[in-house]
């Protein structure tokens, strides 16, 4: 299960927190707000990516900032640009060496690595050329090539980022389908996301967040079901604003 | 057309002057520097007036044609300079593009406040170089005609260099590379001019080098007599073409940032191979690739000049030639940091940790410097009689001055669209590096103890990235574990 415990993060005049949410194991949250809620910043703290000013993440028990590789090695993580990805390999290649990194952490070979890749390319529709770096593809395909870069440590916690940004909507349904696919295997996955629709279609749980403030933290059945989802993010939202 | 020019103008000063600012404090900068600059050209006019007035020595004639050499370098700069503070992202274009401006319009907008600024800058210079030659005995309309056209031919040389750098090297994919070759073409021109003025200067007589106009320029200088009407006109027409030229050349660079076709592929194997994909990465980013083909060539430039020397001469040479290519050998070293932003590298993104990474860099990093050294290297030592000696006192240097650029590279790391601060870098842990290898040679330890003591620089420049990248990383140090089972049984 992931666990944040009261957890503060503070950007210059930005504060995000407190954060208090459970997760459990094999489901999905969606982390849903408007532009400059604090999504990024929230996945970025649990990472350890930027300092917390205080509170906890763990996942099973273990710290998740304090980034040690064995914790590291059961996450994977795609961010909201396509600028942070090695783009002067290949998809094949840059899959590649984010293989070896995971092996590295885990002190454990996969063998089957890149024929995972290559099965979730096909399945989310990112061609493979093995002469293009990925500074010379497409946007929608280099997030694609993004997301299963992700995915290549065979991951049980999936943190992504905007996961749908610049992709098609043929893209987007079947990056949706993986999702349904990678929760069905018992994988946990944070999705920060606008669309209401798809987290209702996906999400088990939807965290919504308002100016660096906890505006709803509940299961999608509780809320009536995924029907009912954008209702009640809008009544959460209204609530934070008329609070603030 | 105003307001956008107004703006751009700020953006610019806001690169200039720190972001941070507020937009009263960047204008009170503005114009605090521009009242010193005023102030510090108007005194120093006056201070050549009082320094020069009574200067008749035996040397006396060489000063004006030194002044001219002063001018045109510092005109040059300038334009080159023109060069590194423009915004070079691309973002301002891109945002100017979404606007109905034309792309004559959208090139007035980038360019008009760094020319402004620049030659603003350049016309503090005006001031005080004619005071000087008046000073000196130069009638003032001669004065005049001489500093105009030594500006002038600076501003042709530069300009030339830049257009040049931008029609070849016309792919965005080049912008990191356009800057240090523009540099060191104008570094080229500018020792070539300077070079012929001299030796026309000494013989008095310049007919042979005319095509060059420098040599013209600063013979007539030295004369004494007034300055030509047509060279200062000549002069001008240079400088405007080259400016014509130059803004021809840049409206169509940098369009397109695609990259090319990989053709060197990489195929994992085990975590060795690692180090060969972060070299080839780098072999494949335009910057690094560049560097390392400079190294490389200038190494093999000097094994050729040694080759082609008097042996005893080569000889005397021999350790300046093997200090000079572990210097440029090791140079490209210092970039390699900047090709990742400095903050969350996407090495961190996918979860390896800082020691992982540093140990792979360090490798390659060396990698790099034996591609860029090894042959030239080779092709001096070897016919060396005191081969094991010569090749100890390469090692020392490089381990020396690659430690030195991994350290500068580490710590200080600089983006590559960042032109400037890659010169002011450069030059700094170059000199710092010259420095170093100084003192090691000066300290009369023996070769096999400077071997030794530049490979201990080496290892410790390891540990030192190691600390710096971590601490940047915020990462929790901690050994891999050993079995897989571990990490099933833990979570």
């Amino acid at each position: 299960m992931l666990q944040i415990r009261d957890l503060h993060v503070r950007l210059g005049a930005f504060e995000l927190g407190p954060v208090d949410v459970d997760v459990e194991h094999g489901a999905v949250l969606s982390l849903i707000g408007t532009n400059g809620s604090g999504k990024s910043t929230l996945i970025r703290s649990v990472l350890g990516l930027l300092p917390r000013s205080g509170g906890t993440a763990t996942w099973h028990g273990h710290s998740v900032p304090e980034r040690r590789p064995e914790v590291l090695s059961t996450i994977g993580y795609m961010t909201d640009s396509n600028k942070d990805l090695l783009a002067e390999f290949t998809a094949r290649e840059f899959w590649n060496y984010c293989r070896l990194a995971s092996e590295r952490a885990r002190g454990d070979r996969l063998p089957d690595a890149l024929t995972h890749a290559e099965r979730y390319a096909s399945l989310i529709g990112l061609p493979i050329y093995d002469d293009r770096p990925l500074s010379a593809l497409s946007l929608g395909n280099s997030r694609k090539a993004q997301l299963i870069g992700a995915l290549i440590g065979d991951p049980d916690l999936l943190f992504l980022d905007e996961s749908f940004i610049g992709l098609d909507f043929i893209a987007a349904r079947a990056v949706e389908e993986l999702l349904v696919t990678l929760r069905a295997e018992g994988r946990t996955i944070i999705a920060s996301s606008h669309d209401l629709d798809l987290a209702g279609r996906v999400a088990d749980q939807v965290l919504v967040l308002h100016d660096g403030r906890v505006a709803l933290n509940s299961s999608v059945s509780d809320l009536g079901g995924s029907g009912k989802l954008e209702g009640a993010v809008r009544r959460s939202l209204d609530q934070a604003r008329a609070l603030r | 057309m105003i307001r956008l020019l107004a703006g751009a103008a700020d953006l610019l000063l806001r690169r200039v002057t720190g972001s941070p600012l507020r937009r009263t404090r960047r204008y009170s900068i503005l114009v605090v520097a521009v009242l010193c600059g005023s102030g510090i050209s108007l005194g120093s006019s006056v201070a050549a007036t009082q320094h020069y007035g009574g200067h008749r020595g035996v040397d006396s004639y060489l000063l004006p044609p030194a002044m001219a050499i002063v001018l045109a370098l510092a005109a040059g700069l300038l334009v080159i300079l023109a060069e590194a503070v423009r915004d070079k992202s691309g973002r301002l274009e891109g945002a100017l593009s979404a606007l109905p401006l034309g792309r004559r319009h959208i090139a007035i907008v980038v360019w008009a406040p760094v020319v402004t600024l620049l030659a603003g800058v350049g016309m503090l210079m005006i001031p005080p170089a004619i005071s000087a030659l008046v000073a000196l005995g130069q009638p003032l309309g001669s004065a005049i005609r001489g500093v105009v056209a030594s500006l002038s031919f600076g501003i042709f040389l530069g300009g030339v260099s830049l257009a040049v750098s931008h029609f070849l090297l016309r792919s965005g994919r080049w912008n990191g590379v356009r800057y240090p070759v523009a540099m060191m073409l104008w570094i080229v021109l500018g020792v070539v001019d300077i070079g012929y003025s001299l030796g026309a200067l000494a013989d008095s007589d310049p007919s042979g080098v005319g095509l060059l106009v420098m040599p013209l320029l600063i013979t007539e200088l030295a004369r004494g007599t007034s300055f030509s009407i047509p060279l200062t006109m000549l002069c001008v027409v240079l400088a405007l073409g080259a400016l014509a030229l130059l803004a021809t050349s840049l409206s169509g660079a940098g369009a397109s940032g695609r990259a090319g076709r990989v053709r060197l592929r990489w195929r994992a194997g085990d975590q060795l191979s690692r180090v060969v994909a972060e070299t080839l990465y780098y072999l494949r980013e335009p910057t690094t690739a560049a560097n390392v083909i400079s190294a490389f060539l200038v190494g093999v430039s000097v094994a050729v000049v040694m080759w082609l020397l008097p042996p005893r001469l080569a000889t005397q040479l021999l350790v300046p030639a093997l200090y000079g290519i572990a210097l440029f050998a090791a140079a490209p070293v210092r970039v390699l940091r900047g090709v990742f932003p400095r903050r969350h590298p996407p090495q961190q993104l996918i979860g390896m940790s800082a020691r992982s990474w540093t140990r792979t860099q360090w490798s390659a990093a060396l990698l790099l410097v034996a591609l860029a050294a090894v042959p030239a290297i080779a092709a001096i030592v070897l016919p060396q009689p005191n081969r094991p000696e010569s090749i100890l006192t390469f090692v020392s240097a490089i381990s020396l001055s690659t430690a030195c650029a991994l350290v500068a590279g580490w710590v200080a790391p600089v983006q590559l669209d960042n032109a400037l601060g890659q010169v002011i870098a450069t030059v700094l842990t170059s000199s710092v590096t010259a420095l170093l290898l100084g003192m090691l040679r000066s300290s009369h330890a023996g070769a096999p103890l400077q071997a030794l003591i530049g490979l201990a620089a080496l290892l410790l420049s390891g540990a030192l990235i190691h600390r710096t990248e971590a601490r940047r990383w915020g990462d929790r140090v901690a050994p891999p574990p050993t079995h897989a089972h571990q990490r099933k049984s833990e979570l």
